[in-house]
C-alpha cells in the first residue's frame, strides 16, 4: 500500500503555524507531528552534528516523534533510544528517514509544522525532491504580523540578523518586513507550480470561518470528505504540550501554551501604513506592498 | 584574478567535491615562510605560484602594531633576520614536480644592508603586449620601503623573469596586485603603501588611479581613471575585472563602504568614462569597506566584500564583521546572495542563498577568490577563527561574545577551524567543497584559483609556519607546525 503524503504547514513565526496544523491534523486518517527540521542537513549525521552544535531546541521536534512513533512515549530512555536510532542512521539522507517516519506513520498522514523551510533554496530544495508531499503556506497580512513579531522580538534575548534591516546600520534594526517577503516570496516562488497540492492560506480568512475553510483546505488538497464534520478543535496531540526535560522543543511556545485557534472578526489593516514597529517614521516597503496584493490583501483597510 | 584555461576535464561539470582534491604542495614549499600563494597563472601548459613570505615579521614592526598576546608565529624582532624574498614556484602536471623559477634578489638598503627586492608577488597574468612577440606572463611585485618601489616582472619563456619599469606612482607606492587586460590593454593600480616609520598599509595605496597600458614592456602607462574617481574616500581601487564587454573596479572606502564602477563606452581612448555601479558598500556601509573579489559567472559579475585586514580594519576601527557575496547584472542591478537584508535605496534585498555573511559564519572575514571551472563558481573564504588565542576580545560584538562564551575558544577552532570552498551552479545553491581548509585548520584562507585541463588548482594563506605559538600547561612556547605554510590541491573528477 502507498503510504498518503506527507502535509508539512509553513509560513513564518508567529502565524500560528502550529495551530493550524493541528487544526488540520484532528481527523482520524492524520497524525500531528512536531516540527522535524529534516531539511537542513543533506544526511542524518551531519542533522545530528547541527543539532549538536545549535544552541537551540532545533533537533526536539524529530527525537519525540521518533520517540513517540517506536516506543510510545516521551521519557528520558526514549528519547535516548531515538538518538539511537538517529546515529544508527547517521549515513542515511534526512530524505530516506522522512520516508520511514512516512511509512512508519501510514495510513494516517503526516501533518508537520514547519517554520524554517521558507528561509534557505536548499530546504525548499530538499523538500521539492521528496516524493509525495503537500503543503499548506500561512499568511498573515504584513502590517499585523509585523507589528505581532517586533512585539515579540522585544521580549526576546537574541534578535537574529534575519528579523534585522542592515542598510547602513551595522547592527540593523528590527524590522520583519523583510523577512516576510523573503520567505512568503520564496515559498511561492518555489511551489506555487505545483497545483493542488500547494495550498497558500490567509490566516486571517481561516479565522473568519474556521470550519469553512479549514473543510474547503482538506477538499482542495484531495483529502477524504468526512461527514460529520469533525469539531473545530486541534488534534489531540502531546507535541502540543513540550515535552520530557531532555526534549522540550518542537512546537511554538506559543502554540504549546494555546493549541486551538479562535474565531476573530477580520481586521486588515492599510497596506501603505506607516512602518510603525520602527522609529523612522517609514512606511512599509514597495516590494511588501505589492507581494501583498498578489497575495490577496486589499490596498484599503478592511475592519 | 584567477587563472583559467580551455579544455576541462569532462566530469568537473558534475562539480567537484572535497574528495576529488589531492594535495600537491605542503607547509609552502618545505618552507613555511612562504605563507602566501598570493599569484598564480596558467602559462604554457605549467602551473606558476608566487609567493609572500613572512608576513607575521612584517606586521609586528608595523604601528600600529595588532594587540595580540603572545605573538602567533615566533618572528624576530629584525625585520631581516629571515629570509623575506619572495619567489615563484612552477608545477609541471606531466612530472608531477614542483621547480623554483625566481627568488628575489637581495639588494643595497637605502638606509645600508642587504634588503629583499621583492617580499611579495601579488598578481600573475598572461598577456601579449604590442612589443611583444608571444604572450608573456606579467607579474606584480611588493617591495619593501627600504628599497626602491616596486616594479613588474616579466617572463617569456617561463624561466626567466626581468623586471619592467612600473607605473609612474610615487615611492610610498610598495605593492600593487591586479593585473587586468581589457581591449588590448592591462590595467593596475596601487593597492600597498608605506609612507615610512612602520606605517605600512598592505590594503590601502597611495594613490587610486588606475593605469593601462598596451606595451608594458617599453612602461607606456597613462591613467584610465581619475584619482578614486573623483572621490578622495575611494582611497584605494582594489579588484577590477571585465563582464559584459565593459572593465570593472572595486574600491575600498573607508567611509561610506565600498563603491563598484564599470567603464561606459567603446573605452578607444584613454581616460576611460566611468560610470558608479554600486556605493555604500552595497548599502551595508563600512562592513563592506572593501570590494575584494570579482568573477564573471553566467551572465553576471560575482563581487566579494570584506573589511581590511582581515574583517577588522584596526587603523579606521571597523568591525569586526564578516563578508559578502553580491552580484551584478548587465543592466546594472545587483542581488544580494550571501550576506545581511535591508532595505536599501535600490529596493529589498535578502540573501536568495539563505546564507547570512560569510556563509554563516561571523569569522569569515573575506570572499577572498572566485573562479569559474566547468560551469560551476568556486568561492574561496578567509576565516580568522584561529587568530582567537592570541586576540584581545574587549569591544568585541555582542554576537560574538556571546558565541565564545558558549562554545570557548578551542572547541570553536576545533569545530570551524580554517576557511571554506563553497560551488554553486546558479548562485543561489551552494554546496560546501570544504569548511576545515582541507582538513588543515592553518588553511586561513583560500587564495588563488587556477582552472586548467587538468583540473582546478587552488592555492591556499597560510601564515602559521614555521613555529606556531602553543599554549601547554599554561604557558606560552613556539612550536614547529608541520602543517604550517601554503599548501596547493588539484582537484578533478574521475
Amino acid at each position: 500500500m502507498t503510504a498518503p503524503p506527507i502535509l508539512v504547514v509553513t509560513g513564518l513565526r508567529n502565524s500560528s503555524v502550529g495551530r493550524v496544523a493541528a487544526l488540520l491534523a484532528h481527523r482520524d486518517d492524520a497524525l500531528l507531528m512536531p516540527e522535524l527540521n529534516l531539511f537542513m542537513a543533506d544526511t542524518i549525521g551531519a542533522w545530528l552534528v547541527m543539532v549538536q552544535r545549535s544552541q537551540d531546541s532545533t533537533g526536539h521536534g524529530l527525537l519525540r516523534a521518533i520517540a513517540s512513533l517506536h516506543w510510545g512515549q516521551e521519557t528520558a530512555d526514549s528519547i535516548a533510544q531515538a538518538r539511537e536510532w538517529l546515529w544508527r542512521r547517521s549515513d542515511r539522507s534526512t530524505l530516506e528517514v522522512l520516508e520511514e517516519l512516512r511509512d512508519r506513520c501510514s495510513p494516517r498522514r503526516m501533518v508537520i509544522p514547519d517554520l524554517n523551510l521558507g528561509w534557505r533554496p536548499n530546504y525548499m530544495h530538499a523538500l521539492n525532491s521528496f516524493s509525495g508531499f503537500q503543503l499548506v503556506h500561512v499568511l498573515r497580512h504584513p502590517v499585523s504580523h509585523c507589528r505581532d513579531v517586533t512585539h515579540s522580538l522585544n521580549q526576546d534575548y537574541f534578535v537574529a540578523p534575519e528579523w534585522r534591516d542592515f542598510c547602513n546600520d551595522p547592527s540593523g534594526v528590527i524590522d520583519p518586513q523583510i523577512a516576510w517577503y523573503r520567505v512568503h516570496h520564496s515559498l511561492m516562488e518555489q511551489f506555487s507550480h505545483r497545483g493542488r497540492d500547494y495550498q497558500p492560506l490567509r490566516l486571517e480568512d481561516l479565522l473568519n470561518a474556521i470550519a469553512n475553510q479549514r473543510d474547503r483546505l482538506w477538499e482542495n488538497l484531495g483529502w477524504p470528505t468526512l461527514s460529520p464534520s469533525p469539531p473545530i478543535r486541534a488534534a489531540q496531540s502531546s507535541f502540543l504540550t513540550p515535552g520530557c526535560e531532555d526534549a522540550v522543543g518542537g512546537m511554538e511556545l506559543e502554540v504549546t501554551r494555546d493549541p486551538e485557534l479562535t474565531q476573530e472578526l477580520r481586521r486588515d489593516p492599510r497596506l501603505d501604513a506607516l512602518a510603525d514597529w520602527r522609529a523612522d517614521g517609514r512606511r512599509v516597503c514597495e516590494e511588501v506592498r505589492m507581494l501583498a496584493r498578489t497575495l490577496g490583501y486589499n490596498a484599503q483597510a478592511q475592519v | 584574478m584567477a587563472a583559467v584555461a580551455g579544455d576541462i576535464p569532462n566530469e568537473d561539470h558534475l562539480g567537484l567535491r572535497g574528495e576529488d582534491f589531492r594535495l600537491l604542495c605542503e607547509s609552502g614549499f618545505g618552507d613555511g615562510h612562504n605563507g602566501y600563494a598570493h599569484s598564480i597563472a596558467w602559462f604554457e601548459g605549467r602551473l606558476y605560484i608566487g609567493t609572500t613570505r613572512a608576513t607575521f615579521t612584517m606586521l609586528k614592526l608595523n604601528k600600529p602594531r595588532p594587540d595580540w598576546k603572545p605573538w602567533p608565529v615566533e618572528s624576530p624582532d629584525e625585520r631581516e633576520a629571515i629570509d623575506r624574498r619572495a619567489e615563484i614556484w612552477c608545477y609541471d602536471p606531466d612530472q608531477r614536480n614542483w621547480t623554483l623559477m625566481f627568488k628575489a634578489p637581495w639588494v643595497e638598503g637605502k638606509k645600508g644592508g642587504r634588503v629583499p627586492r621583492y617580499v611579495g608577488l601579488r598578481g600573475m597574468v598572461v598577456f601579449q603586449g604590442a612589443s611583444d612577440s608571444k604572450p608573456c606572463l606579467y607579474v606584480s611585485t611588493w617591495s619593501p620601503i627600504t628599497t626602491d618601489p616596486p616594479d613588474i616582472l616579466r617572463c617569456e619563456n617561463g624561466r626567466d623573469f626581468i623586471a619592467v619599469p612600473r607605473p609612474p606612482w610615487d615611492e610610498s607606492v610598495r605593492s600593487f596586485r591586479t593585473l587586468q587586460p581589457f581591449r588590448g590593454r592591462v590595467h593596475t593600480t596601487p593597492t600597498g603603501s608605506n609612507t615610512g616609520d612602520g606605517q605600512a598599509q598592505e590594503c590601502i595605496g597611495s594613490e587610486s588611479t588606475i593605469y593601462a597600458s598596451s606595451d608594458v614592456q617599453n612602461a607606456i602607462w597613462e591613467p584610465a581613471s581619475a584619482d578614486g574617481f573623483g572621490d578622495p574616500a575611494n582611497t584605494t581601487v582594489f579588484e577590477m575585472a571585465t563582464f559584459n564587454g565593459q572593465l570593472y573596479a572595486g574600491t575600498v572606502n573607508p567611509d561610506r563602504g565600498m563603491e563598484v564602477w564599470r567603464t561606459v563606452g567603446d573605452c578607444e581612448t584613454l581616460p576611460y568614462r566611468w560610470k558608479r555601479v554600486l556605493s555604500h558598500g552595497a548599502w551595508r556601509g563600512k562592513h563592506n569597506e572593501l570590494c575584494l573579489s570579482m568573477c564573471a559567472f553566467k551572465g553576471a559579475l560575482y563581487v566579494g566584500t570584506a573589511i581590511v585586514n582581515g574583517g577588522y580594519h584596526r587603523r579606521f576601527q571597523i568591525g569586526p564583521a564578516a563578508a559578502e557575496l553580491l552580484r551584478i547584472w548587465p543592466d546594472d542591478s545587483w542581488d544580494l546572495l550571501v550576506g545581511h537584508s535591508r532595505l536599501t535605496p535600490d529596493g529589498l534585498r535578502y540573501p536568495l542563498s539563505g546564507y547570512a555573511p560569510g556563509f554563516d559564519n561571523l569569522f569569515g572575514g573575506y570572499i577572498w577568490r572566485m573562479v569559474e571551472h566547468a560551469g560551476h563558481l568556486y568561492i574561496g573564504t578567509y576565516c580568522w577563527i584561529n587568530m582567537l588565542p592570541y586576540f584581545p576580545r574587549h569591544a568585541w560584538p555582542s554576537d560574538v561574545l556571546t558565541l565564545l562564551r558558549r562554545l570557548g575558544v578551542e572547541e570553536l577552532n576545533r569545530l570551524y577551524g580554517g576557511c571554506d570552498l563553497w560551488r554553486t551552479a546558479d548562485g543561489v545553491h551552494f554546496e560546501p567543497v570544504t569548511r576545515s581548509g582541507f582538513g588543515n585548520k592553518y588553511n586561513w584562507g583560500i587564495r588563488n584559483f587556477a582552472s586548467s585541463p587538468h583540473g582546478l588548482f587552488v592555492a591556499t594563506s597560510n601564515v602559521f609556519g614555521p613555529r606556531l605559538a602553543v599554549e601547554r600547561n599554561a604557558e606560552w612556547r613556539y612550536e614547529d607546525n608541520p602543517r604550517g605554510g601554503l599548501e596547493v590541491y588539484l582537484g578533478h573528477r574521475t
